[in-house]
């Protein structure tokens, strides 16, 4: 397929101005109706983001291959449009909106399950952000330090772990892959371990680079959390979102708090390398690969790209000959450290294709799903009259419970299978359908999933209360 | 005829009938039907602001006075529901439902909930072949003391009659409404041709 990494990028920014546009219908009716001023200037940005958006879709709609001059000015482009997408969102401060949805404290809840229960916390909050990035922060430390610069001094003395969602993934379950890593900062007491030895910061550095390298280090600690808690589903989730920063050098930009993008994602990809978890994508993608090395090698197809546009040498903030041994060390502590309560195997993710995407593609929840080889038996074999047999026969239709990373990595199976297709139709097909009108049709198909993704998550736990009581 | 328990199984391993979770099918398939649970979306109709559905509006003020009427509440699990003497709420089951189009379906109470005053619905049970989708609950406690409802309970039971195959299934039909739902969806009486007939001679 030509220009697919730019087809994505476009339908990925087209899915967040969506999602807005639908968080703003989140406002009651009647603040609508009294802050429909406020509203329209957001429509007016939203229209205004659009006319820089459409010059790029008309373009890949021509179905011509970009030469590299081209590729690299309509990533910058894109990045552009990213960053006035956040910048808008950062905006939302102005609205009202909505509260956290019930189904992501259940997806919460089921993440903290994965650690061991003599270390997990009991409950982490969840609050929608104004800014479009997912954080960490102790609420309890961050009151007192607040309060603390108005002289007044207070101790609230206590732990309160709380993670930020920005507010138009508040539906978007595929996204909160994201909160994962987040809960993972929440797993004090396993980072904590981790720094006990001293065995990870090298000796030679000096105080700000080991400041520096041991936030890295905990960073590691939550992307290896979150892949082993979720698959390639994370390193989807994580890959777009690092998609949608590149064009300025992005992928390879480290920062004071977190290591480059790239180097995080190649280590996300060989924690999944070397546990064997992987899920491939259906025929028509044969091409592709599996589900990590879709959306690993378009960020390295990027990266290579940038490289070229931006060509000086970045400073690193560090030594640069130091990042490939102190990476292998956290990796190899955070190996002998992490011990969750729930291992994924690679066994595990054979039946997610056949039962579970299946499923999903029929637009029915995947909560659950059937035994298949059992409840074939029973439709051929004839009826039981014993009471015993035919209580057999029951449990052949009852279905076993999906678990998170199954609904997860079904969720961004479907979306490359079906919904990019779908969106490559709709947005890179010369039409006279207005640009609005296709964001409307494509908000619908994005909405449909949401919901079926949400019920499965809700579902799904209700199952689990049930069978474990 | 009403399926038998032993035809449920069979239907349900030809995906004739899929109910989707079925948790623990021993205790939920009885003789002639299976039993539903309660899902955790509900609807609590408000009044405060409305004297009546007022015809003389167009559609989009319909709609937006009939979202008015009602309001969403979504409890957790493990979360209770309290459902008072004589209130009336709209539910749904946890289930999702698909029939084929030779499968009717009918939606009942529970005899344990309907001693204690719990209706499930008031007049809506049938459910037609070719369905798919949460089921909705008319909810109404008819007893004397509050009721708390949880998420994943057993309120109701759907049976199953065969029939020969509909030309058209449910979701195949031009004024099916409530297709492939997933959650709670408020009325749409404004929208059966009768009312858009009466609307229309009425200007």
């Amino acid at each position: 397929m030509v220009n697919l990494v730019e087809k994505i990028l476009c339908v990925e920014v087209l899915e967040k101005i969506s999602r807005m546009q639908r968080f703003l219908r989140l406002e009651p009716e009647i603040a609508r109706q009294q802050g429909i001023e406020v509203l329209s200037i957001f429509a007016t940005a939203i229209d205004g983001i659009l006319d820089n958006l459409n010059p790029i879709l008309i373009r890949l709609s021509e179905d011509t291959q970009l030469d590299t001059w081209e590729t690299l000015a309509t990533v910058r482009r894109l990045s552009d449009i990213v960053n006035s997408v956040d910048e808008l969102h950062l905006q939302l401060q102005f609205v009202h909106g909505a509260w956290v949805r019930p189904e992501t404290h259940v997806f919460v809840k089921s993440v903290l399950d994965f650690i061991p229960r003599t270390r997990r916390q009991e409950k982490v909050s969840v609050i929608l952000s104004n800014s479009y990035s997912f954080e960490e922060s102790d609420l309890s430390s961050y009151f007192e330090y607040a309060l603390g610069t108005t002289n007044v001094r207070i101790a609230i003395q206590r732990e309160t772990p709380t993670v930020f969602l920005p507010k138009i993934e508040r539906d978007n379950p595929l996204n909160w892959a994201n909160l994962v890593h987040e809960c993972g900062h929440a797993d004090y007491a396993g980072i904590n371990e981790l720094f006990r030895q001293q065995r990870i910061i090298p000796d030679q550095a000096n105080d700000a680079t080991k400041n520096m390298l041991s936030r890295w280090a905990e960073e590691i600690y939550c992307d290896v959390f979150a892949t082993e808690v979720l698959g390639p589903a994370y390193l989807a989730s994580f890959a777009t979102f690092a998609l949608a920063r590149v064009g300025a050098g992005g992928a390879e930009r480290s920062s004071e708090t977190h290591p480059a993008d790239i180097v995080r994602i190649s280590i996300v990809r060989d924690v999944l390398e070397k546990n064997d978890l992987k899920v491939m994508l259906n025929d028509e993608w044969r091409d592709y690969g599996d589900l990590t090395s879709f959306f690993y090698n378009a960020l390295e197809e990027r990266t290579k790209l940038d490289r070229k546009y931006v060509g000086y040498a970045r400073p690193w903030p560090q030594p640069s000959f130091i990042l490939h041994d102190f990476v292998d060390a956290v990796c190899e502590e955070i190996d002998q450290l992490i011990s969750l309560s729930q291992q994924l195997t690679p066994k595990d993710f054979t039946r997610i294709r056949p039962l579970v995407v299946k499923r999903l593609a029929r637009g029915i929840p995947i909560s659950s799903y059937p035994k298949s080889e059992l409840q074939q038996s029973v439709a051929r074999g004839s009826l039981a009259q014993d009471t015993l047999k035919f209580d057999q026969l029951k449990q052949a239709v009852q279905e076993h419970r999906t678990l998170l990373w199954e609904i997860a990595n079904a969720g961004w199976l479907h979306k490359i299978e079906i919904l990019y297709p779908s969106a490559f139709q709709l947005f890179f097909t010369a039409t006279d359908v207005p640009l609005q009108e296709k964001i409307m049709n494509w908000g619908k198909e994005l909405e449909a999933i949401d919901k079926l993704l949400l019920k499965s998550i809700e579902s799904s736990e209700i199952q689990r209360l049930m069978e474990t009581t | 005829m009403v399926l038998s328990d032993q035809e449920i199984v069979a239907a349900l391993s030809k995906g004739k009938i899929t109910i989707t979770p079925l948790i623990d099918a021993k205790r939920q398939i009885g003789g002639s039907s299976i039993d539903v649970r309660l899902g955790t979306e509900f609807k609590l109709i408000r009044r405060i602001k409305q004297t009546h559905f007022n015809l003389s509006l167009t559609k989009e003020e319909i709609e937006a006075q009939v979202r008015e009427y009602t309001e969403v509440v979504h409890i957790e699990p493990l979360e209770a529901f309290i459902l008072h003497p004589g209130e009336f709420a709209l539910g749904c089951t946890l289930e999702y439902i698909v029939l084929s189009n030779d499968i009717v379906g009918r939606l009942e109470g529970r005899s344990t909930w309907g001693r204690a005053g719990l209706q499930v619905h008031s007049t809506a049970g049938l459910v037609d072949p070719g369905f798919e989708g949460i089921l909705t609950f008319e909810l109404h406690n008819m007893g004397k003391l509050p009721l708390p409802l949880y998420a994943g309970v057993r309120i109701a039971q759907i049976s199953f009659h065969n029939c020969m195959p509909v030309a058209q299934g449910y979701v195949n039909k031009s004024e099916a409404k409530y297709v492939k739902s997933m959650e709670i969806k408020d009325t749409e009486f404004y929208k059966e041709y009768e009312y858009l007939q009466i609307q229309k001679w009425k200007k």
